[in-house]
Formats: structure tokens, C-alpha cells, sequence
């Protein structure tokens, strides 16, 4: 790997993010560990000088072309903040800070935000759990050598820094079936900059239990739960006209390309039912997610979707146009063919895998997604050991899809703990 | 540890209120938790106000660039007739409009009023190099005043008040009604030099029915309910 390298494209998937930045959609994502004790700030910041020379597709700054934006290689390491109420804040360059994450910590939690542009959950998961061997080391734990952990004293190699998306996708597009506009969750929208997360602990035994008594997934399983919710609270403002309920679900190409790269590889499913066909039982859209996944998550239809994204990106029209009338099309665009057609997200980072000797010090993991205007409800799930942590992004004021959400899997017989950054008066 | 008793979920220690459903946590046997820290931290970030002293710099250079290319321009082309005054007001109203409010944290009247000035010297100047200080006098200056008093009304009240958005657009609608009835009686008072309204009742009428419909909406709780689920953005 040349570590001389000055600069790197944007992947596909992270073409977007740049163009579609607005007050209230910063494009920042969040993972997080709770420690059992409280963090060592000057650890800390020890910890990220040694390990951001390993992944130099994050020392990164973002600057724009004629065309396109891209990453430019950036010295030094950022120092550590401390954490504050609203997550997920707009990563805004500057000179006194030009990177494009950052460390945040707060009592025992250890966050890592990250612009989307440079990296998708699974690449931040391994950022996070370096920085943390390196942070527990520092603090005197002694860690083996571990096929869970990247180690930092390797170099970084090209398929890490690779743009998957190119090496796969096929030269002729497939066009896909345009979708129809999705139901999106009302409610009063909170001024830009405020967001509300509220966090669900519960037991992955006991989710798994009531999944495997449906026959489905945990993922599956949350979905429909999550489309139930939305569907009863589409219900509440009494429609004449229900719109489909649907939710998007990001997929880590990994699981079906081989790739180690760092940086984005993913694609998302819509899933969902559309209400106006009837009443809708809570086992019908079990049934109803968990075959269309199986239907869609195989590697010849997920590249159909890839290359169809690629296609755009790869038009002469598109890579002629400026950059600055580019984002103007991709932020309508999006809009309109993106966000509007699911009603919210859920990305599943799945179950974290530490070496026996951080496994102690460990807390939870923690996973946030941001919210924008036109999918006010984003979520986010997470495991541990057998810790879940499921977290809601709001940017409504009032808390109605999680508190059906919560409500239904009370019922079903899962403790839930909840906390929130919602400011105690 | 307390649990809420209409969600049945565990709550943090430091909770005061369900997120979930905002029912009060109330334990009158515990004992207060001491260590009252919550999961998520208090405190608010400051975000840097760059950004926006960037975007008054570049759109200053662009109207500074602009004007002068004009001003020279006009040197070669047409040097008799100082024809370049125009655009460069133009850009100097449109600077007026957008670059304080980028740098500057006044009070909305102090920015409305310098608006407002700004499209008054504009409007004495074009009058001044055409010899038309009869219709400045008599429709451009009560014309803007108008609109500067009617605005400065409606942004009182919404500072005031802070009407829902069917009363603001009721508002808005009212004074478009007597905005039409000065402009209709100034220039009658130009052309025919006597005050007397003629068309401007008829969209006066209109303008006012409409503020009247929206102030009966808003009074109909149903009615309004309604319009807002169709009408929402």
C-alpha cells in the first residue's frame, strides 16, 4: 500500500453524502463502547495518534474538484471531545479541524462519529475496535493478537482503501422497478440541530427466542415490529389514503463479495406492506419481510442494484456536470427517488466480536444513524455478548412509533431498559 | 431501579419522566440515586459560525466583481449614458438583502429597515437621473412605505403573538388587500391627481375573503385538522 498516496475518489456510495448535506441532514453516523469505567482522556488521545496511521483512508479531508469531491490525505491525528446532548452534529471543515470523524467521550462511553462519505458501519466498527485494543493497552490491559482486531503494527493493505463498488459491478446497467412514495411518520419537527435518541437494552437471548418461535431472524423479526409501529401510527392521523409503510435496510455487501475494503460497501433493501391492502396481522408482515429478504439477498440480484447505482455515476452527463450543479440534482434526486420511498431505516451492525481479555471491560456497544425531515425516525441496532441495544433517531418531538415499538416487545415478554438524551426539566 | 408503569420498561436511574410516554417517574419510598448522572451527557455544542462569514466574503467578491465589470464596461460602451448605475444598485439592494444577515445578529426590524432604505435611495435615484421626482414622490415612496409598515406589522405580531400559520397566512393576505388599495389610490393620485380607488377593490375584496376564510379555518378545530393533514409539507 502506497502510504504516500495524496488523495482517494469518493466510492459510489459516498458520492451522495457531500451533495445532499443541509441544515438538518449532516450525514454523520455514530459508534460507541461503554466501558465499565470511566474514560482516560489522555489515553485516549494517545490511543488515536498510535492507531490512525493503520487506516489512512480515515486521515482523511474532504475537498471538491470541478466535478467531484474527494479525500485528501491529511497529517496528524484529531484530539478527543467531550460528548454532548445532540449527536451526530455536522462535521465541518475547517483548519483547525480538517478531518471528517471524530472522538467524542463522555463518563464511560467512547464515541467515534463518522461523515458517511468516508466509510460505512462495518469499517467503523473496526476503527472503533482498534481504538479500543489500543485505549485498553494503554490503560494496562495486555491484548493477544486476534483475528477480531486489525492490528496497527501492519500496514494497511490496497483492498482496504479499494472502491468495491467498481471492482464488482458489471459494465452493462440493469434497470430496476421505480418504487412508489412511502409513508413518512408525522408529527412536529424539532429545529435543526435537535434530535432525540432513545435507547432500548434488551437481552439477544430473549429477542432470538420469540424470532426463532416465527421462524425468522432478530433483524427480521425488529423490522416487522418497527413496520407494525409505523403502520399504527399512519392509522392515528386517520388517513382516507394510507401510503405503504416501508423500511430501508442497509446490507453489507461483504457477506456476499469478498472485499476487506474499509470504506462504503453497501447497498439497502425497501421492505414493507402497503396498509391499503387490508389489515395487516403482525405474523403476515413477518412473513411478508422475511420472504422478500430471501427473495432479494443473493448476490446476483444485489448486483443488479449495485450496478444500476454505479451506472449513474459512471454517465458522461453526470461526470461532466459541475460539482456544484451536481449536488443540486443528487439532493432532488434523492429526495425524491431516495428517502421519500421508506418510511424509516434500520441498520443491524450485528453481534460484536472482542478477544476474551476486553470482553471484561465491556460494557455495550452502541450504533446511531441520523435523521433527516423527510425520515424523521431513523434506527439502529447492535449486540454484544447478549446486551441489544436498539436505538431510535427522532426528529419529531413526540415519541409514538418507539413507544409502540417498545410497548409491543414489553408485551411479548422482552425487559426493555430505556434512556434517553431527552434534556431531564 | 423503576420501571414505568404504563410502558413496563426499566428507566434509567436518573430519569424523571418516560421518554417513551412522558408519564412522571414519581418513587416516594426510594431514596434519591446519588449518583445522578444521566446516559447521555447534558450539554450543548456551539457550532462555528464560519461558514456562513465565507459565504457573505465570496457573495461580496461575486456583487464586487460584477459591479465592476460594469462600471468599466460602461466606460467604453455608451459612456454618455451612465447606464451602469442601474445593475450596480441592483446588486447593491440584493447585497443589502442577504450579506448582513450572514455576518450581523440584529434585531429583524433593524434588517427590514435597512432593506427598506436601501430600495428607497435606489428608487430617489433612478428618479433623480430622469427627472421623475413626481411619481417618486407620489407612488414609489408611499408604495415602499406602505410595504415597510405593513411588513413591520405583520413581523411585530408574529414576534408578539406567534400566530399559527393560518393566522399568519391571514395576515399576509389582509395587508396584500391594503397594499393593492394604496398602490390603486397613489397612482390614480399621479395620473388623474385626485385619491380614488378603482380595480383594487375588487382584489382588496378577494384578498380580504380569503384572509376571512383562513381565520374561520383556523377557528374550526376539525376544519383546520383537516386542511393541515392535506396541506402539510
Amino acid at each position: 500500500m502506497d502510504k504516500n498516496r495524496s488523495w482517494y475518489r469518493l466510492d459510489n456510495a459516498a458520492k451522495i453524502f457531500p451533495a445532499i448535506r443541509s441544515k438538518r441532514r449532516t450525514g454523520v453516523f455514530r459508534v460507541a463502547v461503554l466501558l465499565k469505567e470511566e474514560v482516560d482522556e489522555a489515553a485516549l488521545n494517545r490511543s488515536i495518534e498510535q492507531v490512525l496511521p493503520r487506516f489512512p483512508c480515515f486521515a482523511v479531508t474532504m475537498r471538491h474538484g470541478l466535478f467531484w469531491y474527494y479525500l485528501e490525505h491529511c497529517p496528524g491525528a484529531p484530539k478527543a471531545v467531550k460528548d454532548t446532548v445532540y449527536p451526530c452534529m455536522h462535521m465541518r471543515r475547517s483548519k483547525e479541524y480538517p478531518f471528517m470523524f471524530r472522538v467524542l467521550f463522555y463518563r464511560k462511553r467512547i464515541a467515534v462519529e463518522f461523515f458517511h462519505s468516508l466509510t460505512d458501519g462495518t469499517g467503523a466498527m473496526t476503527f472503533l475496535k482498534a481504538l479500543l485494543a489500543q485505549y485498553l493497552y494503554e490503560m494496562g490491559v495486555k491484548i493477544d493478537p486476534s483475528k477480531d482486531i486489525l492490528n496497527i503494527e501492519e500496514a494497511a493493505s490496497a483492498e482496504e482503501m479499494q472502491d468495491a463498488f467498481l471492482r464488482y459491478t458489471k459494465k452493462a446497467p440493469i434497470r430496476l422497478a421505480p418504487e412508489e412514495r412511502s409513508y413518512t411518520p408525522m408529527g412536529t419537527i424539532e429545529p435543526p440541530g435537535i434530535v432525540h435518541i432513545t435507547t432500548g437494552e434488551m437481552s439477544v437471548a430473549a429477542v432470538k427466542a420469540l424470532a426463532k418461535e416465527a421462524g425468522v431472524s432478530i433483524t427480521v423479526y425488529l423490522t416487522s415490529v418497527l413496520i407494525l409501529s409505523l403502520i399504527k401510527h399512519q392509522k392515528k392521523y386517520n388517513y382516507r389514503q394510507h401510503r405503504p409503510v416501508k423500511v430501508a435496510i442497509p446490507i453489507n455487501l461483504r457477506n456476499y463479495f469478498k472485499s476487506s475494503t474499509l470504506r462504503n460497501f453497501i447497498i439497502v433493501e425497501n421492505v414493507g406492506v402497503n396498509p391499503n391492502y387490508g389489515e395487516y396481522a403482525f405474523e403476515e408482515i413477518l412473513q411478508k419481510v422475511h420472504n422478500y429478504l430471501r427473495l432479494m439477498m443473493n448476490e446476483k440480484d444485489l448486483l443488479a442494484k449495485m450496478t444500476a447505482n454505479v451506472a449513474l455515476e459512471r454517465n458522461m452527463l453526470m461526470r461532466v456536470m459541475p460539482f456544484f450543479m451536481k449536488n443540486i440534482i443528487l439532493t432532488f434526486g434523492f429526495q425524491l427517488f431516495g428517502d421519500s420511498r421508506v418510511s424509516s431505516v434500520l441498520s443491524n451492525l450485528g453481534p460484536v466480536y472482542l478477544p476474551k481479555e476486553m470482553q471484561d471491560r465491556v460494557q455495550r456497544f452502541e450504533f446511531i444513524l441520523e435523521a433527516v425531515r423527510i425520515k424523521p425516525i431513523s434506527c439502529a441496532m447492535i449486540s454484544f455478548g447478549d446486551r441489544l441495544v436498539f436505538n431510535f433517531t427522532r426528529m419529531l418531538e413526540e415519541p409514538d412509533v418507539e413507544r409502540e415499538f417498545f410497548r409491543f416487545l414489553v408485551k411479548k415478554g422482552v425487559h426493555v431498559k430505556i434512556e434517553s438524551n431527552d434534556l431531564q426539566e | 431501579m423503576s420501571y414505568c408503569v404504563k410502558c413496563g420498561v426499566e428507566l434509567d436511574a436518573s430519569a424523571k419522566v418516560c421518554a417513551l410516554c412522558k408519564t412522571p417517574v414519581v418513587m416516594p419510598r426510594d431514596l434519591p440515586e446519588e449518583d445522578g448522572h444521566t446516559p447521555y451527557p447534558m450539554q450543548k455544542a456551539h457550532l462555528s459560525k464560519k461558514e456562513k462569514r465565507y459565504t457573505a466574503q465570496i457573495l461580496s467578491i461575486i456583487l464586487f466583481a460584477l459591479s465592476a465589470v460594469c462600471i468599466l464596461v460602461n466606460r467604453f460602451y455608451g459612456p454618455d449614458i451612465p447606464w451602469s448605475v442601474y445593475p450596480v444598485g441592483a446588486f447593491i439592494i440584493f447585497y443589502s438583502f442577504f450579506v448582513p444577515t450572514l455576518i450581523f445578529k440584529w434585531h429583524p426590524f433593524v434588517f427590514l429597515s435597512v432593506d427598506m432604505t436601501v430600495i428607497m435611495v435606489y428608487l430617489y435615484m433612478i428618479a433623480w437621473a430622469n427627472d421623475g421626482s413626481g411619481w417618486f414622490y407620489t407612488i414609489a415612496l408611499p408604495t415602499t412605505f406602505g410595504i415597510y409598515i405593513l411588513t413591520l406589522t405583520i413581523l411585530w405580531i408574529y414576534q408578539v403573538k406567534r400566530p399559527a400559520i393560518f393566522i399568519m397566512n391571514a395576515l399576509v393576505s389582509a395587508a396584500a388587500g391594503i397594499l393593492s388599495l394604496i398602490i390603486d389610490g397613489m397612482v390614480h393620485l399621479y395620473v388623474d391627481h385626485i385619491f380614488r380607488l378603482s380595480w383594487s377593490l375588487i382584489t382588496a375584496s378577494c384578498f380580504i375573503a380569503l384572509a376571512f376564510a383562513l381565520w374561520a379555518t383556523y377557528r374550526n378545530i376539525r376544519l383546520r385538522s383537516e386542511v393541515q393533514k392535506r396541506l402539510h409539507l
